[in-house]
């Protein structure tokens, strides 16, 4: 299986990031997990600009979800939601509705923040929106709280939330491997 | 629909819905005064009444909805609705088929999203006549079910 991590922060030294690293670490073999890099490059929302062939880097993102078997999203909090970049690359990947590339595809939501509560409410707002999408979402959440101190080398320094982690990407590949095969390829 | 002749108890033999004078719809209320209807145009039912108890049971296909909507039909197959690709059939089972006076009651078990609740259906039984029996129930589902 291949998962597809996608940061929704755009700094260079971002937690959310980070937390992907980690998760690529946990991914149990032969599975693996490539993070997207093209999140700046996608445009504003615009339906004028919603055509076939669609702009390049949506291109890119559609792509990359479409090949992949299920989706990692890790969201910081901005204003207690999902920050603006996040939602408009979903916005995107959701088009045209209800043939898009997230339909069906498992996705999971996890989250890192520098404050105590760990970007919780951001990964909720992300899961209503791919619920909308037709993603398959896993009902999981793993909030990782002083995301500053949070990262010890490539683990996470809390022992348990390091193995949640690993649980959530385990049974995110696990619901991606319950699909119909015949439909996963389709997808 | 044929013309009502007669009213009989469950008659004998095994009947199959027959897709040209058949269908399986629903309405949904909402916004208090608008009402949504739709229906499902793949479908199988049979009233199993060989020896034994008398059994009707039957499954609509969740992608043959008709929704008159294409990003309707698209949200209602969905993961957070009917989740078509992991359970594509809604089924229903009697557990029990009688009259009561004039009308037909039939409990019995609705599997949607691979979850079971017990229902009870309300309707006519009509015929044979002509080799051909006419089944009309319905029943209601409360939005927390």
């Amino acid at each position: 299986m291949r998962v597809l991590g996608i940061s929704g922060s755009l700094r260079s030294g971002s937690h959310n990031t980070n937390l992907l690293r980690v998760a690529a670490q946990v991914v149990p073999p032969p599975h693996e997990l490539e993070i997207f890099d093209g999140l700046r490059d996608v445009p504003p929302y615009d339906a004028d600009e919603d055509t076939d062939p669609a702009p390049e880097a949506v291109k890119g993102l559609r792509d990359a979800i479409a090949e992949a078997d299920a989706v990692l999203i890790a969201t910081p909090e901005y204003n207690s939601s999902l920050p603006g970049q996040l939602k408009n690359a979903l916005d995107w990947a959701s088009r045209p509705f209800p043939r898009n590339a997230l339909r069906n595809k498992p996705v999971a939501v996890i989250g890192a923040s520098t404050g105590m509560f760990g970007a919780v409410w951001a990964q909720a707002e992300a899961r209503k929106v791919l619920g909308a999408t037709g993603a398959r979402v896993v009902d999981v959440e793993l909030p990782v709280p002083h995301a500053e101190a949070a990262f010890a080398g490539d683990r996470l320094a809390d022992a348990e939330v390091h193995e949640n982690l690993a649980g959530i990407v385990s049974e995110l590949i696990a619901v991606a491997e319950a699909r119909p095969t015949e439909l996963s390829a389709a997808a | 629909m044929a013309t009502v002749t007669e009213k009989t108890a469950i008659p004998a033999g095994i009947w199959k819905s027959d897709p040209v004078h058949s269908s399986v719809a629903f309405s949904v209320k909402h916004m208090v005064v608008a009402t949504f209807r739709g229906a499902f145009t793949d479908f199988g039912v049979t009233l199993d009444n060989s020896g034994g108890e008398p059994v009707l049971y039957g499954a609509v296909r969740v992608d043959s909805v008709d929704a008159r909507d294409e990003n309707l039909k698209g949200h209602l197959l969905a993961p957070d609705f009917f989740d078509a690709e992991k359970t594509p059939e809604i089924r229903f089972t009697s557990t029990d088929i009688r009259t009561e006076g004039d009308e037909l009651v039939v409990d019995g078990e609705l599997e949607i999203k691979g979850t079971s609740r017990p229902v009870v259906a309300r309707g006519t039984i009509v015929g044979p006549v002509e080799n051909e029996v006419t089944l009309h129930v319905h029943l209601e589902l409360a939005k927390d079910e």
